[in-house]
Formats: structure tokens, C-alpha cells, sequence
């Protein structure tokens, strides 16, 4: 009898601890979570003991939406090399593979439901964790031009005497039928320029990467709610697609990986928007502090990535814009004063934006009207685009 | 590991130096605690280590001639402990930040605390002997309090069993118990205080950041304003979060709690205010610099003098920049204004105390925040409509204020004072155990997704 009531005394005391054991109880079990998953489906993450307790791995892992103790199948796709051309970034979670085509996204029920809350969880599974194509990310030289998948207009479409453009100065009205894809640059860029704001359509969101913008669901409409950017590009035609977007994904594979990817984007654009001039812009470089302090997000990756991208340009119609010409420093890093956090610009800087793509468009015939006048601005920036090369030789393959 | 939201902190740390602490005999309990701490700062910052080993050992040393009421070697060992802290504040303001040892603005204080409070007696003795040098030790090096605080005294420790080994005369099984529930009272305080810091100011600091991305002088002054609440109460959640974490490490050590922040916006006034917000620094500069000066005892002038050095004391120690003094004396004249202008008329001195406490002092956060003169001109400028040579979207609180509407709520709603009195009432009932549960790995889901996720305050 003594003894019953002596337990009994214990379990009510059991509540004096329950704060202690709660955290005890849970630390265990994602603890044992994350030490199974660290061989099985967190295998792909980046991670290591000394830098944070085995429960990290778990809870990144669940911020992800890929839950402990799940099963998740698995291919060797990094053991072969070959493979990783095919490989969809979903690999990065460890969940799908062999995605074709690389965006088709067969995400598991894990996949969040799009919409404002997943921003950061997107930003999470691009950013928190590495294929292990990343181990050696941009040292490497960007990606040969023939390594590229597909050439980015197959020769047959190109007319035997395809006409160059260079880059002239043009009117607010030229981007009356332009189109602007991108992330939170682009975003500010509508929000902090009138001018273009009025004129042209943005699809714009903050953290859209180059693997989700074309199946990202973010673009209001009014028959079905929200749309992704394909559904969208076929509803209409646009004139010109200005395209930045590629400062998400800086800790995300490596040149290459990134290179195809924005070939593939390209390549659906093309085929959705058969008669637009396509412009790559260049991934707006970060400042010097927030460079040097970067071991993804810097000026020499940007470089490598942008690199990259002006070989997709064949300057028939698709063209690569160095927008960091207008906000670059001497270092060649973005000037500190246009800058709060080093990455975006300050509302007031986005003009220096704006005037670039103003200055350097290229006038097809139907575009004649929106040519600015002889002089001024138009005569400076013909010297000045030549000077830049920006009119690189379109790279072909040898297919 | 930096902080205490760190997972490297929470879940490796904290169990080791717990275990350790408590399975060792209590008379080594001093010796596992400072070795715990020296660690701790070494892995935050080794380069200064030195010095914070230096300075201890010289206050101590300084301490026997001190208690023993030697005049000078007060004077001498308070002015090194004041130099070192002036000469590398004129360092940091010089070179940088990078100068700036961790945590010396707390310790130094504890230091020159300790020194004056020996000397006037306010402390019975530093204590005899080995154990004497191991708490003094303690003292100047905990690790809860050693990096922001709060500057706890030395008399606070005065009737602490936690050294004494009356436990040790409990059965086994009782001992554990006894140790387990003094890491489950921390936890009390530990809790609110994590989530405090991680749910709330760090995604209003994500606002404030957003604030900044588009430049002062670009805001809509609707966003203008929002920021000076968002801001408010990022600095209050933060640095209150913050105490209460260091104050429940300490309790889960055995140590007393101490109160930092007492719902600083429920104040009747700035003087108030102050009483309120980072309590324990506040009573160093009463005890340490108002009190000595003569206080208010001196007439009106003579106390309108003793307040202005403590003021300016204050801006400096917070840092050596004009924003913090200018700062400083608009509080300064704050005081003023309530003491002497209006403290016989009691009613309109009320109401002008809350229009300081809720228009004022918030807005002499924005001061605080901004370093540039150019910065808070403009920030000025647009809070009252007027031009700053930026470019205004009126579409920005829409963007970028509206989505953390929420969390200013939230945060609206806990500078009540009665929440916390009930919650300190109903703190040990099992319902509020299993809500502090779920804030806790609510809390950790969080940190955890800002670690590994260096981006998360910059989501491109």
C-alpha cells in the first residue's frame, strides 16, 4: 500500500517535469531522425557534425516537406556523371529523379501548396541544401557552349542571312508590349518605375528561381485564379521578354547545372512566344562587403553564371543586356550608395536600371516609331554598346 | 555558436554544462561553471580571451584592498577597468567594430559593480579564501550573463544553496529530482524568452530590413510610421528575449532571476521608461554614476547636472556616434520637461508622459537605429509628408508592411502587463507547460530554417 502510494506520489510529480521531458523526449526523436536520414532521405543535404546538432538535418529537412522516417526512393544519379544532365532539381531534395523535362516538377504531396506562405520555404529547399553537383561549384570554368543540351535556336529556324541588330536608344512607349520575368529585382523594378510599371506586364515574384519560373504558381487571372508563367505565355504574345532572375540560386548547383536550366527556360519561351525578342539580362552583380562576406552569393560566381548565359544570346532575337553597366563600381561589384542590403536596388536607384534598357533595345522594323531621335542619348549609346560587346557572336553548337 | 538561439547551443552546450554542473559535488560546481563560460567566450570570440582572463584576475587581486576600504586602489582598479572599456570603444568607433571584444561594455561594468559595491559595503565580503576567488570569478564570467547582460550585481547572489551542498543530503533519487526542477524553473523563463527573440523580433527585424531595402528617403510615410513601431518593438522583443533567456539560464543554474525589462511601455513617462527597460543598467547608473554625483539631493539644478552625466554616459556607452548622443539628450530633456515643467500638475503630466512613452520614445528609436545624418533626415522628412529626394511607391505598405501586420499584433498585444502577471501566476499549470512546449520547437523549427538558410532575411 505504502509503496502504491509512493508511485503514485512520483507520476504526480511527473508534471514538475514535463517541460524538461518534452524537449528531452523530442530532441531523441529528431535526433534519431536525423541520424537515420543522414543515410537515407537526407543523404543529399549538406551537412556536418561539428556545425550543428543531428536534429538540424531533421528540421531542414521538414522545412522542406520531406518528413522523418518516410521512405523515399533513390537512383544513383550522382554516381554517374552522365546522369546529372537529366536530373531535375528536385534531386536536391532527395525525392525525384530523372525529370524530363527538367521543370515538369512530379513533386510528392510534400509539395507545399503555392501560395504566399511558401516563400521562404521555396527559398529554403533552393537554398539550405546542396547536390552534391555543387561540391566543386564555381570554380570550374562556365560550361562549353557544346556541353550546352540543345543550341537555343536549332539552325533550321534561323533565315540563311539572319539580320543583327545592335542596340539603340529608344522611347518609354518601346516597352508598351513588353514582358518582365524575374525575382525580387524585377519586382522592384515594378514597383519603383513608373514609367515601365504603366507600360509593360511584369511576372514578378520574390525568390522565383530559375527552376520554378516557368511552373511557379503566382500570376492573378481571372477565369482561373492564379496561373503559372507558362499557362501565361500562351494566353498571349509579347513583343519583348526581359529576363533576370538568377541571384536565388547562387548556392544552387554549378554553372552549368544553372546554365542548363535557363537554356530549358529559354528554349519553352522560344517555343510559346515564337515572334519575341528575348533579352537575358545579366544577374545584377551584389556590392564589395556583401561579396567578400558571400560564399555563394558572390561577384565572381555571378561573373561565371553570367558568363554562362550571354552564350544562349545569338543576337538575331535573343540578346544578352550587362545591365551591371549602370550600377557597377570600379571593382566591378555594385555600387554601395544604390544599395541598403547589397543585393537590391534602393527605390531610387531602379532609374539607372531603366535607363540602361532604354538605351540599349534593339529596333526591329515594326519598332521604328519608338526610336529615339537622332542625337542625345541615341548617338552615345550606339559608341557605347559597340564598346561593351555586347553584341557577342551567337555561339552555336556543332549538331 | 554566437547566441543562445543557436541549436549548437541549445542542444549540445547546454546539456553538457547542465550534466557536468550537476553531477559533480557542489564545491566544484563554481570551477565547472567558469571553465563552461571561459569555453563559451573563447568559441565566440578566442582573441579577446585573454583579456577577460586578465581583468578578472586583476580585479581580484584589486578586491582585498578594496574591501578593506583602501581608497585608492578603489580609484585605481575602477579607473583600468573604465580605460579598458573607453580605449576600445574609441577603437571600435575609430577602426570598426571588429575591436570591439564581446560582451566588455557588460563585463567591465560587473567589474567597476563589484568594486564599488565591496567598498561601500553594499556587499557583506567577496568571500574568504578559494571559494571567494572561484565566485568572484563566477561573477565577472558567467556565461549566461558574460555577452549582453543583464549586469546582475554581486549582492544578488547573497543566500544561493545551490553551492552549499544541502542537497547532497538528499537521497539519490531526490537529488536529481531537486536538480531537474531547477532546470524545469528556468525553462519558465528560458521559453518565453526564445520565442520571444526567434517568433517575434527576429520576423520583425525581417521588416525593418525590407524597410531599409528601399531606402529611408523612398518610403510612404504610412510605411514611414509602421517602421517606427516595427523597429520599437524589434529592439524590445530582442533584448527582452534576450534577458529572459540569460535570466532562466540562470535560474536553471541555481541562480536568482533578474528582471531586465518590467513592460517598459506601460510607463508613465520616460523616467519611467527607463525604470522599465534594461533595468539592470539603469540601477548601475544610479548606483555607480547619479547617487555618488549627489543625486537629486542637490536642488533642481544640481540634479538637472547629475541627470545630464548620467545621460550622456548612456549614449556613449551605447555607442560613440552622434545619432546616440543626440538620442540621449532628447531623452534627457524628455525627463526634464516631465520633472520640472509639469510634475505640480499631476493630470497633465500623465497625459504628457504617455505621449512621450508612445509617440517620443519610439521615434527616438528611429535616432537610435541610424547612424547617418543623411539617413534620419530623410526618415524625419517622410514621417511628416515631406520630400526626401526619394522615389515613393504608395503601394509599399501594401508590400512590404501589410504582411507582418500580424506580428506587430502579436507584439502590440504582449506590452500588456497583466498578460505576464498571468502567466507568472499560471506559469506551473500543465496546460501552460504544454503551450510553452510547442512555443519552444515552434521556436527551434524556426532557428533551425534561419541557420541552415543563410538567406532567410534576404529572400531575394
Amino acid at each position: 500500500m505504502e509503496e502504491k502510494n509512493r508511485q503514485l506520489h512520483r507520476l504526480h510529480h511527473l508534471e514538475h517535469y514535463l517541460m524538461i521531458l518534452g524537449i528531452a523526449v523530442g530532441a531523441l526523436i529528431l535526433t534519431c531522425a536525423g541520424l537515420l536520414g543522414r543515410r537515407g532521405i537526407y543523404r543529399d543535404y549538406a551537412y556536418s557534425y561539428a556545425d550543428a546538432p543531428l536534429l538540424q538535418l531533421a528540421l531542414t529537412g521538414m522545412a522542406d516537406g520531406v518528413m522523418p522516417f518516410t521512405e523515399a526512393e533513390y537512383t544513383t544519379v550522382y554516381g554517374d556523371p552522365e546522369a546529372d544532365h537529366e536530373a531535375g532539381y528536385d534531386v536536391v531534395r532527395g525525392e525525384a529523379v530523372e525529370l524530363q523535362p527538367l521543370f515538369e516538377e512530379p513533386r510528392t504531396e510534400a509539395e507545399p501548396e503555392p501560395d504566399e506562405s511558401d516563400v521562404t520555404e521555396e527559398m529554403g529547399e533552393d537554398e539550405m541544401t546542396e547536390p552534391e553537383v555543387s561540391d566543386e561549384p564555381e570554380e570550374e570554368a562556365p560550361a562549353e557552349p557544346e556541353e550546352a543540351e540543345a543550341p537555343v535556336e536549332p539552325e533550321e529556324e534561323i533565315p540563311a542571312e539572319p539580320e543583327v541588330y545592335e542596340l539603340e536608344a529608344v522611347t518609354d512607349d518601346y516597352f508598351c508590349d513588353a514582358l518582365f520575368l524575374g525575382d525580387s529585382r524585377t519586382v522592384g523594378l515594378s514597383e519603383y518605375c513608373a514609367p515601365l510599371d504603366e507600360r509593360a506586364v511584369f511576372f514578378a515574384k520574390v525568390s522565383l528561381t530559375i527552376f520554378t519560373l516557368m511552373n511557379k504558381v503566382f500570376i492573378p487571372d481571372e477565369e482561373r485564379g492564379t496561373i503559372n508563367v507558362e499557362t501565361a505565355l500562351a494566353d498571349r504574345q509579347y513583343d519583348k521578354i526581359y529576363l533576370m532572375i538568377g541571384i536565388n540560386e547562387m548556392g544552387t548547383g554549378n554553372t552549368e547545372y544553372f546554365l542548363n536550366a535557363y537554356t530549358e527556360v529559354i528554349e519553352q519561351i522560344r517555343a510559346l512566344q515564337p515572334d519575341a525578342l528575348i533579352y537575358i539580362q545579366s544577374i545584377m552583380h551584389v556590392t564589395k562587403a556583401k561579396s567578400d562576406a558571400e560564399k555563394h552569393i558572390n561577384n565572381a560566381n555571378i561573373d561565371l553564371r553570367n558568363s554562362a548565359i550571354a552564350t544562349l544570346a545569338n543576337d538575331h532575337d535573343i540578346f544578352y543586356l550587362n545591365m551591371n553597366e549602370a550600377v557597377d563600381d570600379e571593382d566591378g561589384a555594385l555600387r554601395s550608395e544604390l544599395t541598403f542590403d547589397g543585393v537590391h536596388l534602393k527605390a531610387k536607384s531602379y532609374e539607372l536600371w531603366y535607363d540602361y534598357l532604354k538605351n540599349h533595345a534593339v529596333v526591329r522594323p515594326q519598332d521604328e516609331i519608338y526610336r529615339q531621335p537622332e542625337g542625345g542619348a541615341a548617338a552615345e549609346t550606339e559608341e557605347e554598346a559597340q564598346s561593351q560587346g555586347v553584341t557577342e557572336e551567337p555561339e552555336e553548337t556543332d549538331e | 555558436m554566437t547566441g543562445f538561439t543557436d541549436l549548437q547551443f541549445i542542444f549540445r552546450f547546454c546539456p553538457v554544462i547542465l550534466g557536468l554542473y550537476y553531477l559533480v559535488p557542489a564545491h566544484w560546481r563554481r570551477v565547472v561553471l567558469i571553465l563552461a563560460s571561459l569555453v563559451f567566450y573563447g568559441m565566440g570570440d578566442l582573441r579577446f580571451l585573454p583579456l577577460l582572463v586578465l581583468l578578472m584576475l586583476l580585479n581580484y587581486a584589486f578586491s582585498g584592498p578594496v574591501q578593506a576600504h583602501r581608497r585608492w586602489s578603489l580609484i585605481l582598479i575602477v579607473t583600468l577597468d573604465a580605460l579598458t572599456l573607453i580605449a576600445f570603444k574609441a577603437l571600435a568607433a575609430l577602426w570598426g567594430g571588429c575591436f570591439l571584444p564581446i560582451g566588455l561594455s557588460f563585463y567591465s561594468f560587473r567589474m567597476i559593480a563589484f568594486q564599488a559595491d565591496l567598498y561601500t559595503g553594499r556587499v557583506k565580503g567577496r568571500g574568504e579564501g578559494w571559494t571567494g576567488f572561484l565566485q568572484t570569478c563566477l561573477y565577472f564570467c558567467m556565461f549566461p550573463q558574460l555577452v549582453s547582460g543583464p549586469i546582475a550585481r554581486y549582492g544578488d547572489w547573497e543566500g544561493m544553496n545551490v553551492f552549499s551542498g544541502e542537497e547532497e543530503k538528499l537521497p539519490e533519487g531526490e537529488r536529481l529530482l531537486a536538480c531537474l526542477r531547477r532546470i524545469e524553473q528556468g525553462l519558465y523563463w528560458f521559453i518565453p524568452g526564445l520565442a520571444m527573440k526567434v517568433l517575434l523580433a527576429d520576423h520583425l527585424a525581417m521588416c525593418w530590413n525590407e524597410i531599409g531595402t528601399i531606402g529611408y528617403e523612398s518610403l510612404s510615410t504610412p510605411l514611414a510610421w509602421l517602421g517606427v513601431v516595427v523597429y520599437s518593438m524589434d529592439l524590445l522583443f530582442d533584448f527582452w528575449g534576450y534577458s529572459l533567456m540569460a535570466a532562466g539560464l540562470g535560474v536553471a543554474l541555481g541562480f536568482p532571476f533578474i528582471r531586465n525589462f518590467n513592460y517598459p511601455y506601460a510607463a508613465t513617462g520616460v523616467s519611467d521608461f527607463y525604470r522599465r527597460w534594461h533595468i539592470t543598467l539603469g540601477t548601475w547608473f544610479r548606483d555607480m554614476v547619479y547617487i555618488p554625483l549627489g543625486g537629486s539631493r542637490g536642488g533642481l539644478f544640481r540634479t538637472a547636472v547629475n541627470l545630464l552625466v548620467v545621460w550622456l554616459l548612456t549614449a556613449l556607452w551605447h555607442g560613440v556616434t552622434l545619432n546616440f548622443i543626440l538620442w540621449g539628450m532628447l531623452l534627457y530633456l524628455m525627463i526634464l520637461w516631465e520633472k520640472m515643467v509639469w510634475s505640480n500638475t499631476p493630470r497633465l503630466r500623465a497625459v504628457i508622459g504617455r505621449i512621450h512613452v508612445w509617440l517620443c520614445v519610439p521615434l527616438t528609436w528611429i535616432i537610435f537605429a541610424l547612424s547617418g545624418t543623411s539617413d534620419l533626415i530623410a526618415y524625419f522628412r517622410r514621417l511628416f509628408f515631406l520630400d526626401a529626394g526619394g522615389n515613393v511607391s504608395m503601394t509599399d505598405f501594401a508590400r512590404v508592411g501589410v504582411p507582418y501586420l500580424g506580428f506587430v499584433a502579436v507584439g502590440l498585444i504582449l506590452l500588456i502587463p497583466d498578460l505576464g502577471l498571468w502567466y507568472e501566476r499560471h506559469k506551473n499549470a500543465v496546460l501552460m507547460k504544454l503551450i510553452c512546449l510547442a512555443l519552444f520547437w515552434a521556436s527551434i523549427y524556426s532557428a533551425a530554417g534561419q541557420s541552415s538558410n543563410p538567406f532567410m532575411y534576404l529572400r531575394f
